[in-house]
């Protein structure tokens, strides 16, 4: 059972890195390619720029899903580094119920935003409901969520895990 | 009373070792509960909050930064570097600090710089016969020129917390001479220390051989001139700049230099996904608390603070000098960026001071809360690369603190420091 | 009785005529009810653009939001209808119109649609668009050839520039001063408040009153605080509205004479049109695109004299 829910983290997990991954590789192309109608096809093309920042939304709760299960958001672990250990494990498990709180709080209210803006659409894409494009919060939210209960469960991902598979070979 | 919940809530969530990014953004449900604001209000910032244009230029940046720093370039910037001041004694000192100014040029982390130019100077200047301590202590104090140099993805976050009304463009200029200054005064010490504890000097190189560098090296730079050029001349706007800046770091890393192996990519974009998405959803949440603080009115009563403290502006940039200095120490860069300026922003603002010059000082500063303990992002990415402890590193770097400040106060009391170029550029 | 506040939340700074008039309306309602009824008002986009003020009042985290056709206009389509260009003759007949029944029309489909969410309480001027730049005078739109202008990000904006010769580009607001100076675009388009606000007249000295655009914007209500209110304090508020539409009026002209003073100490280029006729035959294929489902709407805006 607890295998079973690993590997399908594991797959989660390169799920968002790789759609995130794919994201930004797509605005970066999109992006000059407004440039380029602008001056070469003299003509600006209206909509490179609302999709990269949608995609860019789509981007953020996705890799801060994944930024939670390799551990790389910023936090300040002074104090609980200053704890003895038992202190210092009680502190991490009620760190992770206040993000599984928080997580929760999120899928539920982002999709209330959803609901509540879901018959309007946006101006730059007229046939994309603006319910759609506030989807991405409470998806990552629902993720991390997911993460957060594999690593109360079973623990953080071990040594040699993919949330690892990404430190650069060595040179010079 | 209100700001005592939002901020009492903020730090304690912080102190027990949430994510900072989440610790703002529980704190603003917090906030929102008690000024009675619907939750999904603060979901709705969270989200609008990474929805802007102009923040598109961190993922490029970064990107742009990692494709050049791990394609070879470090490498090359060091034998630039080499060239101009490797001959002098402590040269290798100078040619680490040097090389983080090219750096600077390529990338807006200070992080990036550190492990990039860190792992190709430190053990060479071990091997050289400095100390591991200090070639340490050269290369993190040397990498905060990063962040001033242009492009600075740092001083995109500045912009964005100041409410979008400060130009991306002006910022980048204004950071030239504070990054010199930077630089400078780090060069000055290093030959310093280095005339009185008789470091090596190196070889002059001969003329074919730099020539062949400085070409080399090129390429690199250029991408500066790229994006300031585009920027200036008016062909793109400053995120446009950034995007046309990787297409170009690709390009060269792949067709030029010939060192980076297709394979490599996903790793690459991996990393810089972690990255990416871990400032990211800082801005995000950070604009839900910005949000709440604003409906509190919280800035205003800041400032009206501040005011009964002194009405010299001198007196007053000073204590927010020392106040973000001591946050500096117990926090990071872009948390600090984004919860401080739209507090701050304000009270300098009602002293005359310009809000470009001001982001100069708090990039300064808070450059500097990056190689302070206990919590100091490059510090740590610098401990474990020149392979000592933070105990040693902290003992010995005080020289590099004292140079720093000075510039900090420069930076502080001479505006013209940051605002002289962008005052040339007819904007 | 308890104490409310309304927040009201605006993207122009305090002063500004549209603000001015929201915050006067909060005196009247102090007057009225004793202090129990106020006004909070959060100018200079301190709570985020036009968009997010929009969501913020569906939510019912801020109560009265003044804010454009567009963003409304995704959900009540007729709204669109002032996007299009030259569909009023001049300020005076879009003043009759939106005082008239078809005002209090489109008024009451936003508050009659239960998906906007909104009780929209009254209309505000915000002028008319017109084109400048950095290049040379507009006369013609011969002369609006090569020149980038700027545009809002609606598709029939940029599509009417493209009609009237020029190229239009779709832009933040954000980036527009440094874009105009650096010259990434020529000009823009706007009202000569705004011009002369932003500080556009010093880098785009030619401003050519075409008109082309004459958008009246809307002050809405969040729908969920309205259902809490009293009978009473809803037929307060909507009396109030009426008078803070008249009174932002007078304000909106004090200020765009004004600016047209400024513009002419300047030295700004101003360039007037006897004769629009070529301008509005140019951008008939902007109707033809968009205007077919409006036409029975237009009809009756026509006749309005
Ligand atoms: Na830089
Ligand atoms: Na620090």
């Amino acid at each position: 059972m607890q295998d079973a829910y690993r590997r399908a983290m594991d797959a989660l997990y390169l799920a968002c890195i790789g759609l995130a991954g794919a994201s930004v590789v797509v605005i970066t192309l999109v992006v000059p390619w407004g440039v380029f109608t602008r001056y070469v096809l003299n003509r600006g093309s209206a909509w490179p720029e609302p999709m990269a920042i949608l995609l860019m939304v789509l981007f953020t709760f996705l890799g801060a899903a994944a930024c939670y299960r390799a551990n790389s958001h910023i936090a300040v672990d002074m104090i609980a580094g200053a704890m003895p250990p038992p202190i210092r494990r009680m502190l991490a498990i009620l760190v992770d119920l206040l993000l599984a709180a928080l997580s929760l709080f999120m899928v539920v209210y982002g999709l209330e935003l959803c609901v509540t803006t879901w018959h309007q659409v946006i101006a730059e894409f007229p046939f994309l409901s603006t319910g759609i494009t506030y989807l991405p919060l409470p998806l990552g939210s629902a993720l991390t969520l997911l993460f957060i209960i594999e690593r109360m469960w079973i623990g953080p991902p071990p040594h040699g895990s993919i949330v690892y598979n990404d430190s650069a070979i060595e040179k010079d | 009373m209100d700001a005592l919940v939002l901020l009492g809530s903020l730090f304690a969530l912080i102190a027990i070792g949430l994510p900072v990014a989440y610790a703002l953004g529980a704190a603003a449900l917090v906030g929102a509960l008690w000024i009675d604001i619907p939750w999904e209000a603060v979901m709705l910032k969270i989200s609008d909050g990474v929805r802007n244009f102009s923040l598109l230029a961190i993922p490029f940046f970064v990107l742009a930064g990692a494709i050049m720093a791990e394609g070879g370039m470090a490498r090359r910037l060091v034998a630039l570097a080499n060239v101009f001041v490797g001959f002098i004694r402590g040269g290798l000192a100078l040619v680490n600090i040097l090389a983080s100014s090219f750096f600077g040029c390529i990338s807006g982390s200070s992080v990036a710089d550190t492990s990039s130019i860190g792992s190709v100077m430190i053990p060479q200047m071990v091997r050289a016969g400095y100390p591991r301590v200090f070639a340490t202590n050269v290369t993190i104090a040397g990498s905060v020129q990063a962040i001033l140099i242009p492009p600075s993805h740092n001083a995109v976050i500045y912009s964005l917390a100041a409410g979008g009304t400060v130009s991306i463009a002006h910022l980048f200029l204004a950071g030239f001479l504070p990054g010199l200054l930077l630089g400078l005064s780090l060069i000055g010490l290093c030959i310093f220390i280095a005339r009185r504890r008789g470091y090596p000097k190196g070889e002059p190189v001969p003329l074919r051989q730099a020539l062949r560098v400085v070409v080399e090296a090129f390429y690199g730079l250029l991408t500066m001139v790229i994006i300031l050029g585009g920027i200036l001349s008016g062909v793109f706007t400053a995120t446009e700049s950034a995007a046309v800046a990787c297409i170009y770091a690709f390009l060269v890393t792949m067709f030029v230099y010939r060192d980076y192996h297709w394979r490599e990519l996903p790793k690459l974009i991996h990393r810089v996904v972690k990255t990416v998405a871990m400032v990211m959803i800082l801005i995000g949440f950070a604009s839900s608390f910005g949000y709440i603080m604003a409906l509190m009115q919280l800035p205003a009563q800041v400032t009206a603070f501040f005011l009964t403290l002194s009405d010299n502006k001198y007196v007053i940039l000073f204590l927010i000098n020392i106040m973000l200095l001591v946050l500096g120490c117990l926090m990071d860069l872009a948390p600090l960026l984004l919860i401080c300026t739209p507090i701050l922003l304000p009270v300098v603002k009602s002293f005359g001071v310009d809000p470009v010059h001001f982001g100069m000082v708090m990039l300064v500063n808070l450059g500097i809360g990056l190689i302070t303990p206990p919590v100091g992002a490059t510090m740590f990415v610098g401990c474990a690369i020149g392979k000592v402890t933070i105990e040693q590193v902290t003992r010995e770097i005080w020289p590099f603190y004292v140079a720093m400040l000075v510039v900090l106060g420069l930076v502080t009391y001479v505006p013209e420091i940051s605002l002289f170029i962008p005052s040339l550029v007819k904007f | 009785q308890q104490k409310l506040v309304l927040k009201a939340s605006d993207v122009h700074p305090l002063g500004y005529p549209t603000v001015e008039a929201i915050v006067r309306m909060g005196k009247k309602l102090e007057a009225a009810t004793n202090g129990r009824l106020s006004i909070q008002m959060f100018p200079s986009m301190q709570l985020g653009g036009e968009k997010e003020m929009i969501e913020q009042a569906q939510i019912g985290a801020l109560q009265i939001a003044r804010i454009s056709v567009g963003p409304v206009g995704t959900i009540v389509d007729e709204l669109n209808v002032f996007n299009m260009p030259f569909v009023f003759r001049d300020s005076k007949h879009m003043e009759a119109v939106i005082d008239g029944e078809i005002g209090t029309e489109l008024l009451a489909k936003i508050s009659e649609n239960p998906q906007t969410r909104l009780i929209a309480l009254g209309w505000m001027n915000a002028g008319s668009r017109n084109v400048y730049n950095s290049k040379r005078p507009i006369r013609t739109t011969e002369d609006l050839k090569g020149l980038k202008i700027r545009m809002m990000g609606n598709p029939i904006f940029v599509d009417t520039m493209n009609a009237l010769g020029g190229n239009g580009i779709a832009m933040g607001f954000n980036e527009l001063y440094s874009a105009m100076q650096t010259g990434v675009v020529d000009g823009a388009e706007n009202n000569p408040p705004t011009y002369i606000v932003q500080n556009h007249y010093q880098v785009a000295k030619y401003f050519s009153m075409t008109e082309h655009l004459i958008i009246p914007e809307i002050f809405v209500f969040s729908k969920r605080t309205w259902d809490t209110l009293s009978k009473e304090d809803q037929a307060l508020l909507r009396k109030v509205s009426r008078e803070a539409q008249t009174e932002q009026r007078e304000l909106w002209y004090k200020m765009e004479e004004e600016s047209v003073a400024k513009m002419k100490a300047s030295g700004i280029e101003i360039i007037t049109f006897a004769d629009k006729k070529p301008f509005q035959d140019a951008v008939k294929p902007v109707w033809e695109k968009y205007g077919g489902k409006y036409s029975a709407l237009v009809k009756r805006i026509q006749a309005v004299q």
